[in-house]
């Protein structure tokens, strides 16, 4: 295919065969194990874009008139326009200018891409061709470059419906792990054109993934929680909770809510409260045991970590990164630490950084480093053989790649699990889950299907690569994802491969594997039980 | 041996050697005008938000970092993780490091085509020199053996360096993006004009060094010319040589060539911005000065016309 060929009106551009996709190891090595992914109805397809890749991941409707097209299409080029205004983009006007402007095309960075190798190298999927697109649109449509300067530089392009849609929908097919940034020796940032194009959608077409923006910041900001739990309900998971901690370790522990003057708010992902309790339960315990002073806040928003801003809306991300300074501040606490939830991390620490002034201004950090400080400075008593049994460490590209955390979490590792292997590669080098950039949330027609065939393949290949000694199903093996979002797409992406099953390999939080360590508890705390 | 001395050509051949002065002073002006243009669009960048990386940590033998916060003195802005960006930053410089650890030969054509570069702007450089040298000195009697007299070794040096690695380095080029479909498929017309620019330049500046001018006088001589505002006649050849050198030059702002400096924002000022917003920093008032301009996206679910600080304290 040719590069304008995503204007040109087609069925799809790209088919996705089970055989081009990138071989797995054993026993997956045999194409018979592999999972198909499903295919659209024919009604899906017709209500919404698909003639990409044949995966509906935004949902983008077709018009129904030309006027509605029109309209579409103006607005998409307004947005664009935007993007290179330092009042409406000051934002990420520096790198995206840089990122667009002076990209050599060497394709080094190709190999990085986790949804590029593992789709075969489908051209859609490589990591210069949405920047590609989106400089060509850009030349002839905004700095409306004449006839022989387009020919010259090779920017005609024709635009319509059709490219549009796609290439809002190509903008989810980019996890934003930014393994192709760091392999760029320019600096060139194609993660980061993902992030702009997703900007104009929703900042200027109102179009996002259902599950970022309705379900996802307006929900948390209206609600409390993207998860749509209100502060009534977390009166009750909290209840709850503390009755399990009874239950687990035979003592009540107080969980601190809205304590004001504490040294920390902890901020949890809330998905952890709904489908993993035991992390937040683990941290509850563990910071109980050291004597740390803590408190989690019931109001709203406050008791949700998450940020989904920082991967498709600017306005989104500060909206909700001030609404949770501001709860510490009203609460006198003196710090944010953000617990196991990679997004989180780097929306609320580094890139809010620079949206929070003033009073607002308080210090977050992650709360990896005093998980460690507590293992590492023997503040409770661990037991290491408790944890005898493989295990291996995913890093969050959030938390590993974009911030620098790397090693608080492999020094608890090193001291309370015997049998911990290292992924290859992993630390900054690591590969994306295939659930970054909300993928992990995103449940919309066949978009889990993909998420787990292609853009986690290489997640999958490496868990099994680094289990292949003990790959039977009778040892059991546990995948430690210190994310609440990365844990999600681990889960479906195992599910999807019946990998529990077949080769015995769970998965779960950081938290839980110091818990389960802790000399003074009498059962395990780690349950295997799969969820 | 070359001979330089007044004119006695056709208007034609003074129209040409005048052209060629013109664009000789056009060439120079103009890539340093389109080059400053883009070093003060970057510098006066807004603040961006952070969005760092952390590359330069990427090797198992250096210690990984502890954790980060934007408060406490940072393991990340010691003097030492300075340093190993700042070295990777250099052997991306020095020997294209990414390229050489992942494609030998598209690594090997490009280092070639970089020394031709490199050569050539350093031969000019020192014709430049000489023939400035020649000018200050008052002399109005100039010969050849003056003009070829200081530096000449090292220039000959360079032009043999320069048009030899240019030729090769850029054929080899041009010949690995036709052929590999992944770089053809994203490589402009004007990428492979800069080649055949190239090409020619040097294809040229060889013929000129082993048939006209061995000691390569008249090019310092065309430059004598320029400097006192009176031009000294040009072989056709030479002429022809100078032509596409300026062309080469006048080029250059037209293609990403200038990432040799842009990328030294985009890694300082942008990956590896770690700079925390602390009270009464720079940063902190840059920060405050953006947050009060005003939007106009216009989605629903933002109030078009708010500054960015109203925009986030929003609700609805
Ligand atoms: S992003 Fe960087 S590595 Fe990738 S093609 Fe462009 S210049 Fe090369
Ligand atoms: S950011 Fe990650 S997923 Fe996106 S193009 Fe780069 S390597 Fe691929």
């Amino acid at each position: 295919m040719r590069i304008e060929d995503i204007s040109k009106k087609s069925d799809q551009i790209i088919k996705i065969r089970q055989s081009d996709l990138l071989p797995l190891p054993y026993p997956y090595n045999n194409p018979e194990k592999d999972t198909a992914m499903r295919e659209l109805s024919s009604d899906q397809r017709e209500r919404y874009e698909a003639s990409l890749d044949g995966v509906i991941g935004v949902g983008i409707q077709r018009p129904s008139s030309k006027a509605e097209e029109e309209l579409f299409i103006h607005k998409f080029l307004s947005g664009l326009a935007k993007l290179f205004e330092k009042e409406n983009n000051w934002t990420f006007l520096h790198p995206l200018y840089h990122s667009l402007e002076y990209c050599v095309k060497c394709q080094i960075c190709n190999d990085s891409c986790p949804a590029y190798i593992a789709s075969g190298r489908k051209e859609i999927y490589r990591p210069t061709y949405r920047p590609e697109v989106l400089r060509r649109i850009v030349d002839k449509y905004i700095k409306k470059k004449n006839r022989a300067s387009l020919k010259l530089t090779g920017s005609d392009i024709e635009l319509n419906w059709t490219l549009i849609a796609r290439l809002g929908e190509l903008a989810y097919r980019c996890t934003l792990c930014r393994k192709c940034t760091q392999a760029c020796p320019l600096g060139i940032d194609n993660g980061l054109i993902s992030h702009e194009i997703r900007k104009v959608f929703s900042q200027e077409m109102g179009i996002a993934p259902k599950e970022l923006h309705e379900q996802g910041t307006v929900q948390q900001l209206k609600v409390g929680s993207s998860t749509g739990i209100n502060p009534r309900a977390l009166e009750n998971i909290i209840e709850f909770m503390e009755n399990d901690i009874e239950e687990k370790i035979g003592r009540k522990i107080k969980i601190p809510v809205d304590k004001k003057g504490a040294e920390i708010l902890l901020l949890h992902n809330a998905g952890e409260f709904m489908s993993w309790p035991e992390n937040t339960e683990a941290f509850a315990i563990i910071f109980d045991a050291a004597g740390i002073d803590w408190t989690l806040s019931s109001e709203t928003v406050g008791y949700d970590a998450v940020n989904y801003g920082v991967w498709y809306d600017d306005i989104q991300l500060a909206r909700v990164a001030t609404r949770q300074a501001e709860i510490a501040r009203n609460l006198g606490v003196k710090k944010i630490n953000v617990g196991e939830c990679g997004h989180a991390h780097k929306a609320m620490i580094v890139v809010a950084d620079r949206v929070l002034t003033g009073d607002l201004n308080i210090p977050r950090e992650s709360a990896l480093p005093i998980l460690r400080d507590i293992v590492v400075g023997d503040k409770i008593k661990l037991d290491s053989s408790r944890n005898n049994f493989p295990i291996t460490l995913h890093d969050p590209c959030n938390m590993v790649r974009l911030m620098g955390i790397v090693e608080p979490q492999r020094e608890i590792l090193k001291k309370i699990c015997p049998q911990f292997l290292e992924m290859e590669p992993h630390g900054v080098d690591n590969y994306c889950c295939g659930g970054g950039s909300g993928f992990a949330i995103m449940q919309s027609m066949n978009f889990p299907d993909w998420r787990s065939a292609v853009s986690g393949r290489i997640k999958l290949k490496q868990i099994l690569e680094v289990f292949q000694d003990t790959i039977s199903p009778d040892v059991k093996k546990y995948v430690c994802a210190p994310c609440s979002n990365c844990k999600g797409q681990i889960r479906d992406l195992l599910n999807y491969y019946n990998v529990w099953d077949e080769c015995g390999i769970f998965y779960g939080g950081l938290a839980e594997l110091i818990v389960n360590a802790m000399i003074d508890l009498e059962k395990p705390f780690i349950e295997w039980e799969w969820h | 041996m070359f001979e330089a001395n007044t004119f006695s050509k056709s208007d034609l051949g003074l129209t040409m050697d005048i052209f060629l002065i013109l664009l000789t002073c056009f060439a120079y002006i103009f890539i340093l005008v389109a080059y400053s243009a883009k070093i003060v669009k970057y510098a006066r960048m807004p603040i961006h938000l952070r969005w760092e990386l952390f590359t330069a940590t990427k090797t198992e033998k250096k210690p990984y970092h502890h954790g980060l916060t934007a408060f406490e003195a940072q393991p990340f802005q010691s003097s030492r993780w300075r340093l190993s960006n700042v070295w990777s930053f250099l052997k991306e410089y020095l020997w294209f490091h990414s390229y050489l650890s992942h494609d030998k030969t598209y690594w090997c054509f490009l280092y070639i085509a970089h020394i031709g570069f490199v050569s050539l702007i350093i031969f000019q450089a020192v014709c430049i020199a000489t023939a400035l040298g020649t000018f200050l000195a008052h002399d109005q009697t100039i010969t050849a053996e003056r003009a070829t007299g200081s530096l000449v070794a090292l220039r000959i040096l360079l032009a043999i360096i320069s048009f030899a690695a240019g030729i090769i380095g850029n054929i080899g080029l041009m010949v690995y993006r036709i052929s590999h479909r992944d770089l053809r498929l994203y490589t402009p017309p004007l990428t492979f004009i800069g080649y055949c620019i190239s090409i020619c330049t040097c294809l040229i500046g060889f013929i000129l060094l082993l048939t006209n001018d061995p000691h390569f006088s008249g090019y310092v001589l065309f430059f004598v010319g320029m400097f006192q505002i009176k031009p000294i006649a040009v072989s056709g050849l030479l002429g022809l040589f100078i032509f596409l050198n300026m062309l080469h030059l006048i080029y250059l702002p037209f293609t990403p060539g200038f990432h040799y400096v842009t990328r030294f924002f985009a890694f300082f000022n942008v990956l590896w911005d770690t700079r925390p917003n602390q009270k009464g920093s720079p940063v902190e008032k840059a920060i405050g000065q953006v947050m009060g301009k005003k939007i106009t996206w216009s989605a629903p679910h933002i109030k078009s016309g708010q500054t960015w600080e109203q925009a986030a304290k929003h609700r609805s």
